[in-house]
């Protein structure tokens, strides 16, 4: 079974002052992805790091196949509480604010899998990871 | 002078294979800044690491020429065209480092400090940008 997606991000901001020359500071990138594997892990996360795992992985497609990954290049993650997102085997780490996700590009691969904690109490949280 | 602005995030996927049941993966936020402070950083780089230094302390200007001094940082977004990862990294506290390729960005939040800002050294050259958002308070 193929997939077809896309990760898509845009960040624009503008002066609202009228008088003077108004400057405009953007960044945005869209990029499909025609191939590959992509599975979604959610769950209930506390203050200790709870390993989301890629190889081997418990995750299964849409036909009941496993979906166990080789790399895990970019891994979207967001969290309803402040939270902390490492490469187990990376230097890559990542904040993520209360339900605002963040994109994380894995150096290593993600061979190893992620950590995942919060800074403080319990959260739940969304993570998106795609690789080969 | 004030500012507007916006960040988008938005990840969706879908299986291709007609004959299962399709899955439907997405992840997607929309995150308004109705005030606070943008600065932007470009150029190109070659092999060598550049080090930006604190932002606390920029020569960044607003459209009416004033200073734009950051009090704290609270998002980062960053992309790198270079056909080789390259990293941007807080070499002060050590709160963030994150990689972009090819030109497809990575974000990240950050717990309100002033970061000093590192790009890593690496394969080839490229071009980056590098926006730091003062004032988010989801």
């Amino acid at each position: 079974m193929s997939i077809e997606g896309r990760i898509s991000v845009d960040a624009t901001f503008h002066d609202k002052s009228g008088d003077e020359a108004l400057n405009v500071v953007s960044l945005s990138a869209s990029r499909e992805y025609l191939t590959g594997k992509v599975a979604v892990v959610t769950g209930t996360v506390g203050a200790s790091n709870q390993i989301i795992q890629t190889q081997p992985s418990a995750y299964r497609d849409a036909a009941g196949s496993l979906v166990s990954f080789n790399n895990t290049n970019i891994i979207a993650f967001t969290c309803s509480s402040n939270a902390i997102l490492t490469e187990v085997s990376g230097q890559g780490y990542s904040r993520a604010f209360a339900n605002t996700p963040v994109v994380l590009h894995s150096e290593a691969g993600g061979i190893d899998g992620f950590y995942i904690r919060t800074n403080s109490g319990t959260a739940t949280y969304t993570a998106v990871m795609y690789g080969d | 002078m004030t500012l507007d602005g916006r960040v988008n995030v938005d990840v969706l996927f879908h299986d291709v294979n007609g004959t299962s049941a399709i899955k439907v993966v997405t992840l997607n936020n929309s995150q308004e800044f109705p005030d606070g402070k943008v600065a932007v950083i470009t150029g190109t780089a070659g092999t060598a690491g550049i080090t930006f230094g604190s932002i606390g302390q920029t020569t960044y200007r607003n459209a009416a020429g004033q200073a734009v001094l950051m009090d704290s940082v609270e998002r980062v977004i960053f992309t790198w065209s270079g056909d080789f990862q390259r990293a941007i990294y807080d070499y002060g506290d050590n709160q963030f480092y994150m990689q972009s390729v090819g030109g497809v960005p990575a974000v990240t939040c950050y717990p309100a400090f002033i970061p000093a800002i590192e790009m890593s050294a690496g394969v080839g050259t490229g071009t980056y940008k590098i926006i730091l958002c003062e004032k988010f308070n989801p």
